[in-house]
């Protein structure tokens, strides 16, 4: 099958061209892939990168970001005062509540879709799903666009989470995700048993000469995919340490928790550290039909420490101001308490939280009426929003993508970015 | 024009000129004098002429006449526009006055009808008005009805329930319980007890208060004393008191239980849900547990702290005495059972409940716990309630359970359950203080009461309830039981034996 590039995209063409040029450079380099590791360090300082927890199943705006205590929709809890004066967020948040000064509410969300695949879609994707085309998911368009041609690593890395090739469209399969499922490392980082560094250098260069005298009379996209992944493999072999996380201190990982989702916020933190473009980590599950309460102490107890203290490290080591680090789910829950003491599905007015790059923390905006029913100030989309990443890391969301020589937008154009959260 | 000026020419032009063009014939017998040719031809010409002149000068008075009249019809015509314009200017004050009154007469018509307006207005406001005070006078009449049917109907019962009893004792017929009344709140209520007589009914609801019904007279109290939802209550009848918990952590003391409860105290008991709350039997200690993973014992008479018992490594839900007052079991969310030796506080043993949890590795977490718990009348028996099978965790999809222990030797006897398919959670029961069975209250995908005997898994009468029941407490006459319910009502049920009367009416 022909790959579908994303012909015209200034930044598909920088990253096309770098892995075209690698194939012989690679080769006459030695090889070495470790060339770009000391770029790539450098890089890591000035790269603009985005991080997405993804809580899945969609979390409640009103044990999060939008609690309404002492009113009919507004459960058991209670809301807390912040960082922020004037700002209070739901009990269950008590860490992230010290980190208010970074983060920005979104309260007036409303996406209009209580599907969970269709209000996923909206949300990674900035549209409705359009059929028989696919747009490129958030993480890919991301890594698309701010990796650097130097940059050694996979631009978009799933924590907890699988990686479909279709998420990067017609982007390329470079920009797909490669996923740490069950926080994991890649497998096969390691060199075969009996196969030596210097083999495997020299294998490799038989490849590449192989493959250079092929493309000089037949080079297709087919071709430069093949290529392009045999080079990636050996550029992320290079920066296996980079999936190392047995490095993590102890008092690290006391102070994240031990469970499982505060790994995987010290590992997003190292992927970030080294120079990951767009990492996502997804927290599951808050799909809470029943027992809506019970399961978010359960949960949003496991999000809210290491999510506040990946903020404060990120913040502490100067790498916020150029990440961007979003909250975000399918959907928010019905303001209605059910009978089984759940929420249901609700589109129509929730929230997400943003943080860090181009972020004017300790914001709110939006507001939603006294029982959090609907939106009765700044209403935003999913284009709304996805204007607003784009604005945040120094992107113009109004220049769209080429493919075939259609244009298809980044962001909805008819909507805007959220200027009064923007830095 | 030529011949005009020739004739002009020859009258006054020049002699060369007519002897050269009109020179007189010669005479032809005698010649005349050339004078006299002259003069006849002058008399001719100036007879001519004369013709001419005078035709000229009727010519010109003709143009005279003509100018002459037209300066007259100039001036009549001038006159005549003078005077239009005289009369027009006449017409246009006519036409201003007639506008004025006739915008007058408009003004004054559309003030008329905007006065007619406002009073059809008034009119029209004032028929609602006047209905609206119909409506409440109608529901209240209606309600004072529906009170009085319910209170005759009670009569009737109590009457026939004195009636039977006086022939003999009677026993629950669990297969026959019927409603007998509903109290109605606007939250829905998730807790209640009555109280020792059967007075009153308490209850914790989905808001911050202590409610209190007298289940005679009807009239609702409402207390606030929590900061979030009361979901435990606990009666101390020594002190004529009672105990809430709430959500937010607080375990709050009130009074004048018989008329409009007092707060006495207020302790901050436990970090999050103070989920649970058992009395010593002797009244002089008050158990709670919560989401700290803390159970804590406290004076009833004066809210001490009396000990703290950690061990549970998750949400305590549940806690209750042993009837001898030796020990004190709790459960937790992951089915774990912890006995604890009143006095010493020592833990004696745990015992395995872990049938009633699950983690659901799909949606990664826990779900379950010992949502009910009580012993037998002897102390001879615990029986524990839940959910098991859960198939869903977060569609609360699974099988209402109870689990009974021999609580002498820990042993788990059975897990009984529903005779009927259903899919839901128990959420409370109470062994029967003097018959052999078991009643538990919960929902799901229904609601239900459910009867089981000691000895059989499934339960041998199931009741239909109109809403999820999240709490249920018996009357002291062991005859009745009330519910308290997602659907924002208290529904006092009899599980008499049965006595024919019509259905029991709504009471607010």
């Amino acid at each position: 099958m022909r790959c579908q590039y994303a012909c015209g995209s200034d930044a598909h063409f920088s990253r096309r061209g770098f892995l075209q040029t690698g194939a012989g450079a690679l080769g006459a380099l030695g090889f070495s892939g470790m060339t770009a590791v000391s770029g790539a360090e450098q890089l890591a300082s000035q790269q603009k990168q985005v991080v997405v927890f993804w809580l899945s199943g969609g979390v409640s705006q009103l044990e999060t970001w939008d609690p309404k205590p002492g009113t009919d929709t507004g459960g058991p809890f209670l809301s807390i005062p912040t960082s922020v004066p004037g700002i209070e967020i739901c009990e269950l948040l008590p860490h992230t509540a010290k980190q208010a000064h970074h983060l920005s509410l979104v309260r007036g969300v409303n996406t209009a879709e209580d599907d969970h695949g269709k209000g996923a879609y909206i949300m990674l994707h900035g549209h409705r799903q359009t059929p028989g085309f696919e747009y490129p998911q958030l993480g890919s368009a991301f890594a698309s666009l701010l990796t650097a041609p130097e940059n050694p690593l996979p631009g978009y890395i799933h924590v907890n989470g699988g990686g479909s090739p279709s998420e990067a469209s017609f982007l390329g399969p470079q920009f797909a995700p490669i996923g740490l499922a069950g926080g994991k490392p890649p497998a096969n980082l390691a060199l075969p048993d009996g196969i030596t560094v210097d083999n495997d250098r020299r294998r490799r260069e038989l490849r590449a000469k192989l493959s250079g005298r092929f493309a000089t009379g037949r080079r297709q996209s087919e071709t430069e995919a093949y290529n392009a992944s045999y080079d990636q493999a050996a550029s992320l072999l290079a920066r296996k340490d980079v999936f190392d996380f047995s490095k993590i201190t102890d008092a690290d990982r006391e102070r994240y928790g031990k469970h499982e989702f505060a790994q995987h916020c010290l590992m997003a933190r190292q992927l970030v550290e080294n120079g990951v473009t767009f990492t996502k980590v997804t927290h599951t599950n808050y799909d809470t039909h029943s027992e809506n309460f019970n399961f978010h102490i359960e949960q949003l107890g496991e999000f809210d420490r290491p999510f506040a203290a990946f903020i404060q490290d990120l913040a502490d080591r100067g790498r916020l101001a150029h990440t961007l680090v979003i909250v975000m789910c399918e959907f928010g829950r019905t303001p209605r308490i059910n009978h089984l003491v759940g929420r249901d599905h609700w589109s129509k007015a929730w929230s997400i939280a943003v943080a860090g790059c181009g972020i004017k923390g300790g914001t709110v905006v939006g507001k939603t009426n006294a029982n959090g029913t609907e939106v009765i100030d700044r209403e935003v989309n999913g284009g709304h929003l996805f204007h607003t990443y784009y604005r945040a890391v120094g992107l113009d969301p109004t220049k769209a993508f080429w493919h075939e020589g259609r244009p298809f937008n980044k962001a909805d154009p008819k909507t805007d970015s959220i200027h009064e959260i923007l830095a | 024009m030529f011949s005009l000026l020739f004739l002009v020419a020859v009258s006054f032009g020049l002699p060369g000129a007519i002897f050269s063009q009109e020179q007189p014939a010669a005479p032809a017998a005698s010649v005349e004098h050339p004078a006299l040719s002259f003069a006849r031809r002058d008399l001719t010409r100036w007879t001519a002429q004369v013709e001419v002149s005078v035709k000229t000068v009727v010519d010109r008075q003709a143009a005279l006449d003509a100018a002459t009249k037209a300066v007259a019809d100039a001036k009549a015509a001038q006159q005549a526009a003078d005077n239009a314009v005289v009369d027009a200017a006449a017409a246009i004050t006519a036409a201003e006055q007639a506008k004025a009154a006739a915008e007058k007469a408009l003004a004054d018509a559309v003030e008329k009808k905007k006065a007619a307006d406002a009073a059809k207005t008034a009119a029209d406001a004032k028929v609602p008005v006047t209905e609206q005070g119909v409506k409440p006078a109608t529901d209240a009449k209606a309600a004072a009805e529906n009170a009085a049917a319910l209170v005759q109907q009670q009569l009737k019962i109590a009457q026939e329930r004195v009636a039977a009893i006086e022939k003999g004792p009677i026993k629950p017929e669990p297969a026959a319980t019927r409603l007998l009344n509903t109290l109605t709140h606007d939250r829905p209520v998730i807790a209640c007890r009555f109280d020792s007589l059967g007075n009153s009914l308490f209850a914790g609801a989905q808001d911050n208060s202590f409610h209190r019904w007298d289940i005679f007279s009807g009239p609702m109290v409402h207390q606030p004393g929590h900061g979030s939802w009361v979901g435990a209550i606990q009666l101390l009848p020594k002190l004529n008191q009672a105990v809430t918990g709430g959500h937010e952590g607080k375990l709050t003391w009130w009074s004048d239980l018989d008329s409009t409860p007092k707060v006495v105290r207020i302790v901050d008991a436990h970090k999050g849900y103070l989920r649970a709350i058992a009395v010593s039997p002797d009244g002089t200690l008050v158990a709670t547990g919560g989401n700290d993973s803390m159970v804590r014992i406290w004076s009833a008479v004066d809210g001490s702290l009396v000990k703290e018992l950690p061990g549970h490594e998750r949400h305590v839900y549940n806690v209750a005495f042993h009837p001898s007052g030796k020990f004190l079991i709790s459960g937790d969310l992951i089915g774990v059972l912890k006995q604890w030796e009143v006095g010493p506080w020592t833990l004696v043993r745990d015992l395995d409940a872990k049938v009633l949890w699950k983690f659901d590795a799909g949606f990664q977490a826990d779900v379950g716990g010992i949502r009910a718990i009580d012993f037998s009348p002897d102390g001879k028996l615990l029986a524990v309630g839940g959910i098991t099978e859960v198939s869903n965790a977060f569609a609360g999809v699974g099988v209402p359970a109870v689990v009974l222990f021999d609580f002498e030797t820990g042993k788990q006897l059975r897990v009984m359950k529903p005779k009927d398919n259903f899919q839901g959670s128990v959420y409370s029961l109470r062994f029967h203080p003097t018959e052999p069975f078991i009643v538990a209250a919960g929902g799901g995908n229904g609601a239900s009461l459910w009867f089981w005997k000691f000895e059989e898994e499934k339960s041998f009468a199931d009741v239909k309830l109109p809403g999820v029941a999240y709490d249920m407490t018996l009357h002291p006459d062991g005859l009745r039981l009330a519910v308290a319910m997602f659907d924002k009502t208290l529904r006092i049920y009899d599980m008499g034996p049965t006595i024919e009367s019509p259905p029991a009416p709504a009471a607010k």
